[in-house]
């Protein structure tokens, strides 16, 4: 099995003739590996893990996710292979009680209600969210939905996780208890992580490499 | 914002208590006043009630979100269940934790007149509010792009400087600094520091107190009422 599990050859992407544009990069990102990237607002940040997640279709180039071309691949077909955080986590939370949106996907996918409903108590105990299981998801905090997408994400046992600002909105306890669940992912399970975040101790803490975005060009890894 | 000097009682809450649920009480009988030339900050853990005290000072609950609420709050001296929510926002700004929530024009500049404009605002007074928020806050590059087209952190610097523009005696900051990068936080944290000696009063709410550190008091909430104040 390769090391490699998302591969970028000289891939870009444009928001049209007038809009931003990713200056064409090749990076590579391995199973195991925590990589953060780094820059300043508007840098393209955002818009490099959208393409390495195929979310966007490259407009020159390719992206491979474990060997498959993302323009040969559904979002569907991405999601079974990795999982990501939107910067705002209220666009991916959609079902009306935090115990429902935990186990959606898990239902989609053929489990049992009983395992579907065991499985949810223990990522929300994980993640400090069991008092909560019958809340509306609306009426979470921003930490509280932050700490639910990220339960929802884990929990779907991705290979490679994708994660825009995870520690944003998170009081101490649930950051130190990220920071430990995303080391345990990476040392024990070879998971892979890409991390875009602000947060330079979160950073020290998890990061095994760091690139630097400077106007949509990956320039360096520092 | 109207002239006003720094020692001046902005912000009187008494006895404010408010569930969403019955059963539930998010916020018990908090009592807290804001003075002109003042920060306070909030700190505590996500669900204690932080963002919810900032709904109820902006009027926003009861107004629009519904729940068992009790107490008084005064803004300037006005009862503010007496206050609509446009009057309300010509005193009192908030920024909020998801820029989303705030932005709707096309583009960066029409996000920042809009509030003015919908007070009839004179033109010229809007440009000079303009002015003083370019200024301010490193907007300029930002005015024509769409919104749609702004990153994270550029969102939350629109936002920011959209309230900024209503020139507000009261601002409410939820979070303000959490996509922001190195420069855009030390543009806002001056900008904050320069509207506190203006004789703005100033509340922010941040997990990291760090961001909190130009503070002259910080609470930590917990379940609603104040655990513990430093005052600096």
């Amino acid at each position: 099995m390769s090391s490699v599990y998302i591969e970028a050859l000289d891939a870009s992407y444009s928001y049209g003739k007038k809009g931003f544009s990713l200056v064409p990069g090749t990076l590579r990102l391995e199973r195991g590996k925590i990589v953060f990237l780094k820059g300043k607002n508007g840098s393209g940040k955002s818009t490099w893990m959208k393409l390495l997640a195929g979310i966007f279709k490259p407009s020159q180039g390719s992206i491979r996710i474990d060997g498959c071309d993302t323009k040969r691949m559904s979002l569907g077909q991405i999601g079974e292979k990795l999982g990501y955080l939107w910067q705002n986590p209220q666009v991916q939370l959609f079902m009306e009680t935090v115990f429902q949106e935990m186990t959606f996907v898990d239902e989609l996918k053929g489990l049992s209600k009983a395992e579907s409903e065991k499985k949810a108590e223990v990522w929300l105990e994980c993640f400090g969210l069991s008092h909560l299981k019958k809340a509306s998801v609306y009426r979470l905090s921003g930490g509280e939905k932050q700490r639910l997408a990220l339960a929802v994400i884990l929990s779907q046992g991705a290979e490679y996780l994708m994660l825009d600002e995870p520690s944003k909105n998170l009081d101490e306890k649930a950051r130190k208890n990220l920071v430990e669940l995303l080391k345990n992912l990476r040392n024990e399970k070879q998971i892979g992580m890409l991390i875009v975040s602000h947060d330079e101790a979160f950073e020290q803490e998890l990061a095994d490499e760091t690139i630097l975005v400077e106007e949509g060009k990956l320039i360096e890894k520092i | 914002m109207t002239e006003q000097s720094c020692g001046e009682l902005l912000l009187e809450v008494k006895n404010l208590s408010f569930a969403y649920k019955a059963e539930t009480p998010i916020l018990e009988d908090f009592n807290f006043s804001l003075t002109g030339g003042e920060i306070a900050g909030f700190t505590g853990a996500s669900g204690c009630g932080k963002t919810t005290l900032f709904y109820c000072l902006s009027g926003i609950i009861p107004k629009v979100f519904k729940g068992n609420y009790r107490g008084k709050i005064l803004l300037k001296g006005k009862p503010l269940e007496e206050l609509s929510l446009a009057r309300t926002s010509a005193y009192l700004g908030m920024v909020f934790q998801n820029p989303d929530q705030q932005l709707f024009s096309d583009n960066v500049l029409e996000d920042i007149v809009f509030g003015p404009e919908n007070l009839c605002v004179p033109k010229t007074e809007m440009e000079e509010r303009l002015a003083f928020v370019c200024d301010l806050l490193p907007v300029e590059p930002l005015l024509y792009k769409k919104v749609s087209s702004l990153s994270g952190g550029q969102k939350q610097m629109a936002a920011i400087a959209s309230v900024l523009a209503m020139k507000p005696d009261v601002l409410l900051f939820d979070e303000a600094f959490s996509q922001l990068d190195g420069e855009g936080r030390t543009a806002v944290a001056n900008a904050i520091l320069r509207l506190r000696d203006e004789g703005c009063g100033i509340m922010m709410i941040d997990h990291s107190e760090e961001n909190l550190k130009t503070a002259d008091r910080i609470f930590r909430m917990k379940k609603g009422a104040f655990l513990e104040q430093r005052i600096y």
